[in-house]
């Protein structure tokens, strides 16, 4: 029973579940759907989940992730609009497809190519700063192909009018709803998820965290610590491929802005703002991110804070378009505080509430949380 | 005799230093074989380069009968050689559980897939609640391995070494920093481990060296000075000039 209530996978489904309602939903003036917030959210959770796979639970920062998001959003979107390419003469043309399966095996299956193929030639040749400057190197050849091949991927203004897809078995138009689409959203984010904790959990898992831990350890013991890499770098452009296939088909547009630098660094803050030493903490952090984006370009653009029965209390027009240095504050406090983040913040209350309500975590959910000794080891059955 | 490992011309320097130099031993295979000597005689980069952590700079290196010169230590441990360090290397941020089951599943490497559970790997957690035991840890399992004693580290890490089931351990001082009970625990540990095995040691404790070694080596400025029993060890007028003479007084 405590294992159950400690199983993060049943409070990323509680999270889905509740999401709708409480997303943008702040006391600060707020006009526009819910629902489309929480859609974004899911997209970004999946994005930054698959990120912190290296970052938090490898230990390496890849600061070119933006791009296997941003592969997969153009993939679907030429597969669905249709496209015309002239490959030196020879003429190729792709009919709009509405196969919403065969645009996910198509962006997943680029992306893993890719991925596959940058972690051969990054992996064994770079660690640390290097390999954070080169995974950004590689994300800005894909960001100025998209920019620049305005032929084939509608340069600066990206492209639009993809059509949402059809489930087999339901109306034509039954994703064009807001709300649909993030059932559609929930149900693919949690499968999703429930696949990259198995593969946290699992003995694959337990290897990444030590090479986290030890390099050298990890390869005394008889582990070929490069092919783990090599591995774990392509499960994890595996996540934000297909949050990137969400992202377009939820935003019906796709510009170069995907597979931005600005957006490669989102994933870092939201996962240190959620905790990367967590499963949950990425996709608490996406769902936070968007939540204070959203709040604080609110609290400038509008009235200011705005109460029930006491109206507008509390304006801050000042703040202008500067909104978000209110979101670099934010991050700055994190950063400092460490990378455990909110889950950290859980997990040191939910160590000092005692055993008694929540169960003590066999072993430690956020590793650098244990700076505290863990009281009398339990015997496990 | 079968041989544990065998260099030729074995030789590594640093920048200008010659730490290990033109050194052609054999090592039989089984027990307990030391090798002692005074700082800076050259023990330590000898077990990096028979464990593959420095490459030589000329000579060659086999372990059984196979060359293993050019080897990386990850092909190395696989090929059956586990060692420790001087300075404690384990997963410090990692139960002390997760670190023993981490150095038995490394012999499953290559076969662990990204979804089979650890239940169904083997004897996967059998064997690591048998190495648990056999270090004294395993009421401790559940502690991250950080937060051990240095004692209790030290053992850990030989734990780690035991846990692949190896041909060869090297242990690179597992005693330095013991108090004497946990000294003495250790020793009866490598005592036992050492049956059926060959352990190869570089250990500054010379009653303990005696007592326990079958063959001791002596190094001396990158060079082997002498090697035999430890009665001959002890009978050798170059090695009591050397080493022993001071502890000997």
């Amino acid at each position: 029973m405590r294992r159950l209530f400690t199983n993060p996978l049943l409070w990323t489904a509680v999270a889905l579940v509740v999401l709708p309602f409480v997303a943008g939903a702040n006391p600060i003036a707020y006009s526009g759907g819910f629902i489309d917030i929480a859609s974004t959210m899911l997209c970004f959770a999946l994005f930054a989940s698959g990120f912190n796979l290296l970052f938090g639970h490898l230990g390496e920062l890849s600061f070119g992730h933006a791009m296997f998001f941003a592969i997969a959003a153009y993939a679907t979107a030429l597969y669905t609009k249709g496209f015309d390419l002239n490959l030196f003469g020879f003429p190729y043309h792709h009919a709009a497809g509405g196969n919403m399966l065969v645009a996910l095996a198509w962006s997943v299956g680029l992306v893993l190519i890719w991925g596959w193929f940058l972690a051969r030639i990054i992996i064994p040749r770079s660690s640390g700063i290097y390999y954070s400057m080169i995974t950004l190197a590689f994300a800005q050849v894909i960001f100025f192909i998209t920019y620049k091949f305005g032929d084939f991927t509608g340069g600066e203004d990206g492209l639009q009018g993809i059509a949402r897809p059809q489930i087999v078995g339901l109306p034509a138009d039954w994703l064009q709803n807001s709300q649909h689409f993030y059932i559609f959203a929930a149900i693919v984010t949690f499968i999703t998820l429930a696949v990259l904790y198995g593969i946290i959990q699992s003995p694959f898992g337990s290897v990444l965290h030590a090479i986290r831990e030890n390099k050298e350890r990890a390869r005394f013991l008889g582990y070929d610590v490069n092919k783990y890499r090599v591995n774990a770098f392509v499960l994890s452009t595996l996540f934000p491929a297909i949050g990137g296939w969400l992202w377009a088909y939820y935003q019906t547009s796709i510009n170069p802005d995907a597979g931005s630098v600005e957006y490669s660094g989102i994933v870092v803050m939201m996962s240190l703002l959620g905790g990367i030493y967590s499963f949950f903490g990425p996709v608490l952090g996406a769902i936070v991110y968007w939540e204070l984006q959203n709040g604080l370009s609110q609290l400038a653009n509008s009235g200011g804070l705005v109460l029930p029965y006491f109206g507008s209390i509390l304006s801050l027009p000042f703040i202008g378009k500067y909104w978000l240095g209110g979101i670099g504050a934010v991050f700055v406090v994190f950063v400092l505080a460490g990378p455990r983040g909110i889950m950290g913040i859980f997990d040191d209350l939910r160590r000092r509430l005692g055993a008694r309500f929540f169960g003590r975590p066999n072993a430690p959910l956020t590793p650098l949380a244990a700076n505290v000794t863990p009281d009398a080891p339990t015997v496990q059955h | 005799m079968a041989l544990a490992f065998r260099t030729e011309g074995l030789t590594r320097r640093f920048s200008g230093f010659t730490a290990v130099n033109n050194v052609s031993i054999e090592i039989p295979e089984g027990g307990v074989r030391t090798i002692i000597g005074p700082n800076g005689a050259g023990k330590t980069t000898f077990f990096n380069l028979l464990s593959g952590r420095i490459p030589p700079s000329a000579g060659r290196i086999f372990f059984g009968d196979r060359e293993v010169t050019t080897l990386v230590p990850y092909q190395r441990a696989r090929l059956g050689m586990a060692r420790s360090f001087q300075i404690t290397n384990i997963f410090g941020r990692l139960t002390v559980g997760e670190n023993v089951r981490l150095a038995v599943q490394a012999v499953y490497d290559g076969k662990a897939n990204f979804f089979l559970p650890s239940s169904r790997m083997g004897d996967l957690r059998t064997k690591t609640e048998s190495i648990l035991h056999d270090i004294g840890l395993f009421e401790a399992r559940d502690v991250l391995a950080e937060n051990l004693s240095h004692g209790d580290q030290r053992r850990l890490e030989i734990g780690l070494v035991l846990a692949s089931d190896p041909k060869v351990l090297l242990l690179d001082e597992p005693l330095a920093g013991m108090s004497p009970t946990e000294t003495h625990e250790t020793v009866e540990l490598i005592k036992r481990v050492a049956e059926g095995r060959t352990v190869l040691l570089v250990e500054h404790d010379i009653d303990v060296v005696m007592s326990i070694s079958r063959t001791i080596t002596v190094f001396q400025t990158g060079a082997v000075l002498a090697s035999g029993t430890p009665q001959e060890i002890r009978g050798n007028e170059a090695v009591q000039r050397a080493y022993l003479g001071e502890l000997a007084e």
